[in-house]
């Protein structure tokens, strides 16, 4: 009952506003005719009009408050402010009624003050309802900067670089909560009893229950509000833009994983739907990387480098961001003693070629510990399935290619114990087609057995 | 080093090719290099880890790219953009709402539209649509990357093709292999890192589609031919014989190398290297370069024709090329301007020629490479500079059924180096005309191309005329939806 007669506040609230208005009016104008008597009378009528209207309008304006749903600084000012509109035209009705002597420059002053009464009471109820920053918000920049108003950064919603550091909380959920949702629910103004300003209020009752409960997404009051169908009368935000449907995926996976404040995303919990979403919209891939891509090593000695360039290998970095080395062998026969020279950057190889060179089984056995090895490519040597248990040494291949070499079924067998291998290179090789799709449904592995000879 | 080695050192640095080259090889890598990374990469003075290679931005996905531009624009709408409902509008007058505000070549008029001449087929586990156009390119459409959804500014050849290839469509810019082994480097001292393979005639843009624009010009594509001479102007003159051209390449090559430290133009170094490497090409070149060496098998995949420039012949160099280190291979096969000016330059027997022309080769060369498991590493780009539009042309009057230039929305695809096997990307409305969904853009394309040999399309550019210059501009974003 309180709150509805409360709300109406906000339409009898132009009633004294109006009378007021109206009483400065008449009152300017009879300051210049000679019959001031009328308009003495009518002003009066006036200020007595204003006094009944702004009683309804203390009155509801109290009820309202009690909602609870205000800043209370800002409405304690509103709250007196009002209180005092109506005092003052009490003051006034009494001294034009008791001085005879009513001149000009009082006449001025009193409306000057009447109508600065009410422009402040007016500015603060509409701080209340709409926010502290509404009415500049659209402001251009130079009167924003005389309100002393903080004038937003456009850069500001960018995300920073490195992706593997975005919070879910401060880079995607408090700037998606400050865009959509803070107008209502802030410091100055909660409501519903919600404030979306501290990450704390999230988890503090509200009044139609908790915002957020950490890893269950049924209890949290904030999540369903916001994915009710747009029809529903509870669906948040009421007017405005609703969230879009990549904003409620991330809160969703957000809440879901707990919710904490430093959460970053990762792989291994997102759903593919998420992953691609994030790619689709936000230009952000958590995609799990491959293993090349983690791999961390530390920088060359350059004299190494030279060592195996003179020795007729190529060595290329793979980025800027990494010490990772493509290494092949460009000569056209590789000999026991070049193979030993890898050892002294093998930390860094990740890819190896090695093919058409004359490679035999003795040679690759030489073939160092290569920690970081992913691809190796010995196509066209006369190399047979005795080397295949080398390549077994190698925990992180993925890719072998050995077409146009010696290497059979057995050979294939050892290869396919290699846990990381990825992809197969088997054509013109001893390996037999019976055997190849024997081996067509191991998922892991795709076995390339070329054809067309 | 005792001084009598030292004063050797000296010398032989001053007389010995291999010094020479050492030395100008590093000198640009660390110039390119140096203005391409603001300078921070040698700022301690390190000497290049690699021979004469720059360093990737990051992690590549291909070291090599083959790009197949088919010159005069194929119809989408006859190979792979599958429209049924154009085919139900065949015949009737197209809607003015399509024409207003619209530019085309050569399209006057209210048009009719025009449905597919081909029928089409879904092909492979992703079921991609390939028209009877191209029967035998519909059994590797698993390891294809459809993008059905590209679009571009232009709609006349030239501007088109160099919007394509350099990035704007004035001539003038370095081309994408011609950024790419800026970038990059050679990954082979002996031939070039960007060679151009033409046939089916003379392209509209010409040679400047190639060319290295203000890049040096040691990055500017080589032109090769596999009828006649490998490289044109490249053998000894009569009564020159290999020796004698060594001695005079590195008589001139010191003169260069004396002006070259005084007056420190980088075009010189540009100049010396070219001389080297053409005389290194005089013995590199020509066995690369000839096929007849190729199994019969091979010949038989690729469908090549002895003797010829054919598409064909070029598809099976540019596995040889990309077999011995050429960074980017670019191909060019003219002839597809489908506009239906006479009987033989329609979408129905004209277009359906030039497919037959190509359908064995670019899938022989898909087959080829990826046996070879060079698919891992080498990127294939097919498309033309734009689509053709779902109207019928009919400038001649004579009812030939030809499509006028159209580039609101065409098909590209890319394969291997680290794009999805069997993936279709974009969508266009049910008659061809636009993209609804997954539209890029060209400059979106060669970001992606790029992307894959690991170089930041916004970081890799060159100071010019008081700016930084780059490939695509002030726009492109990597079609990542496409990535692996």
């Amino acid at each position: 009952m309180e709150l509805f007669l409360g709300r109406f506040h906000p339409l009898v609230v132009h009633l004294p506003i109006g009378f007021i208005v109206l009483a400065v009016i008449i009152e300017s104008i009879g300051l210049f005719k000679k019959d001031r008597q009328i308009y003495k009378r009518i002003v009066q009528y006036a200020l007595m009009a204003v006094i009944v209207s702004s009683l309804i309008t203390i009155a509801t304006g109290l009820l309202l408050s009690q909602g609870g749903e205000y800043n209370a600084e800002t409405l304690g000012r509103h709250k007196w402010l009002g209180i005092g509109v109506a005092v003052f035209s009490v003051l006034v009705l009494v001294l034009k009624m008791k001085i005879p002597k009513y001149d000009r420059k009082h006449s001025m002053i009193v409306s000057s003050v009447f109508i600065f009464l009410v422009g402040l009471t007016g500015h603060q109820g509409g701080v209340l309802t709409h926010g502290e920053e509404y009415l500049l918000t659209y402001a251009p920049d130079a009167i924003k900067n005389m309100a002393g108003f903080e004038i937003a950064d456009s850069k500001k919603g960018i995300l920073p670089k490195n992706q593997d550091s975005i919070l879910i909380y401060g880079d995607i959920v408090k700037p998606m909560f400050d865009q959509k949702c803070a107008s209502c629910h802030n410091n100055d103004k909660q409501k519903g009893g919600l404030n979306l300003e501290g990450y704390k209020d999230l988890f503090t009752e509200a009044e139609s229950g908790y915002p957020i409960v950490q890893g269950v997404l049924e209890e949290s009051e904030l999540f369903k509000r916001i994915s009710l169908p747009l029809n529903n009368k509870k669906f948040m935000p009421p007017k405005g833009k609703p969230l879009s449907y990549s904003e409620l995926k991330i809160l969703e996976y957000w809440i879901n994983t707990g919710a904490d404040s430093l959460a970053v995303f990762d792989h291994k919990n997102m759903t593919p739907e998420l992953l691609q979403l994030m790619i689709r919209d936000y230009n952000l891939d958590y995609n799990p990387r491959p293993y090349v891509e983690t791999i961390v090593v530390e920088e060359v000695d350059q004299q190494k480098v030279a060592l195996l360039t003179e020795n007729g290998f190529s060595v290329n970095r793979l980025g800027e961001d990494n010490f990772l080395l493509d290494v092949g062998y460009e000569g056209s026969i590789i000999g026991g003693e070049q193979i030993a020279l890898l050892k002294q950057i093998g930390e860094n190889i990740t890819f190896l070629n090695l093919s058409n060179c004359g490679l035999t089984d003795t040679m690759l056995a030489k073939l160092p510990e290569l920690r970081h090895l992913t691809k190796i490519d010995l196509h066209s040597n006369p190399i047979t399935d005795n080397a295949m248990q080398q390549l077994q040494k190698y925990m992180h291949l993925e890719v072998i290619n050995l077409y146009d070499t010696e290497v059979s079924d057995q050979g294939l067998k050892l290869l396919l114990d290699i846990d990381s291998l990825r992809r197969l290179y088997l054509w013109k090789t001893k390996v037999t087609q019976q055997m190849v799709e024997e081996n067509s449904d191991n998922v892991n592995v795709l076995i390339d057995f070329g054809g067309a000879i | 080093m005792d001084i009598l080695n030292e004063a050797h050192y000296r010398e032989s640095e001053y007389n010995t090719r291999r010094h020479f080259l050492k030395n100008c090889i590093s000198g640009m890598g660390a110039m390119t290099l140096g203005s391409m990374l603001g300078g921070n990469l040698f700022a301690n003075n390190s000497p290049s880890p690699i021979t004469g290679n720059g360093i990737p931005h990051f992690l590549p996905k291909a070291k090599h790219v083959i790009y197949l531009h088919m010159a005069g624009a194929p119809s989408q709408l006859e190979l792979f953009d599958h429209k049924p409902v154009l085919n139900t509008l065949n015949g009737q007058d197209c809607p003015p709402s399509l024409l207003e505000g619209k530019r085309f070549a050569f399209i006057r008029g209210t048009p009719k539209m025009l449905g597919s001449q081909a029928s089409f087929n879904q092909y492979g586990e992703s079921r991609s649509w390939v028209s009877d156009y191209l029967p035998k390119f519909s059994s590797v459409v698993d390891e294809i990357s459809f993008l059905k959804a590209v679009h571009t500014e232009e709609f006349n050849h030239a501007p088109a093709q160099f919007l394509m290839q350099t990035g704007s469509p004035r001539q003038g810019r370095p081309s994408l292999g011609s950024w790419a082994t800026y970038g990059l480097g050679s990954p082979n001292e002996n031939l070039p890192g960007f060679i151009v393979l033409l046939s089916g005639g003379v392209v509209s843009g010409g040679k400047r589609l190639w060319g290295s624009g203000f890049l040096p010009t040691v990055y500017q594509g080589v032109q090769c031919q596999s009828k006649g001479p490998a490289v044109r102007n490249l053998q000894n003159p009569k009564g020159v014989d290999a020796a004698l051209r060594k001695q005079s390449v590195d008589a001139i090559n010191k003169i260069n190398e004396l002006e070259y430290q005084e007056s420190r133009d980088p075009e010189i170094l540009t100049r010396m290297s070219q001389y080297e490497l053409a005389f290194k090409m005089q013995t590199s070149v020509p066995g690369v370069m000839s096929i007849d060496g190729e199994p019969e098998y091979i010949k038989k995949l690729y469908g090549v024709t002895p003797g010829e420039s054919s598409f064909a012949n070029n598809c099976l160099l540019a596995r040889r090329l990309v077999e011995n280190g050429v960074r980017f291979v670019q191909l060019y096969d003219d002839g597809w301007d489908t506009h239906g000016v006479g009987a033989g330059n329609g979408v129905d027997v004209g277009l359906y020629n030039k497919c037959s022309r190509i359908d064995q080769a670019m899938t022989g060369l898909l087959t080829d490479l990826k046996q070879r498991g060079l698919l891992e590493e080498t990127l294939i780009v097919w498309g033309g500079e734009f689509g053709r539009t779902p109207m019928m042309e009919a400038r001649s009057g004579q009812g030939f059924f030809g499509r006028d230039h159209h580039g609101e929305a065409f098909t590209m695809w890319m394969a291997g180096g680290g794009v999805k096997k069997g993936f279709t990307f974009g969508e266009t409305d049910e008659i061809g005309y636009s993209a609804i969904r997954g539209k890029v853009h060209v400059h979106d394309v060669q970001a992606t191309i790029l992307n894959q040999l690991g170089l930041d399309h916004e970081r890799l550019t060159f100071h010019f005329q008081g700016r930084d210059f780059r490939l695509t501009d002030v726009s492109g974003n990597v079609i990542k939806d496409i990535l692996t």
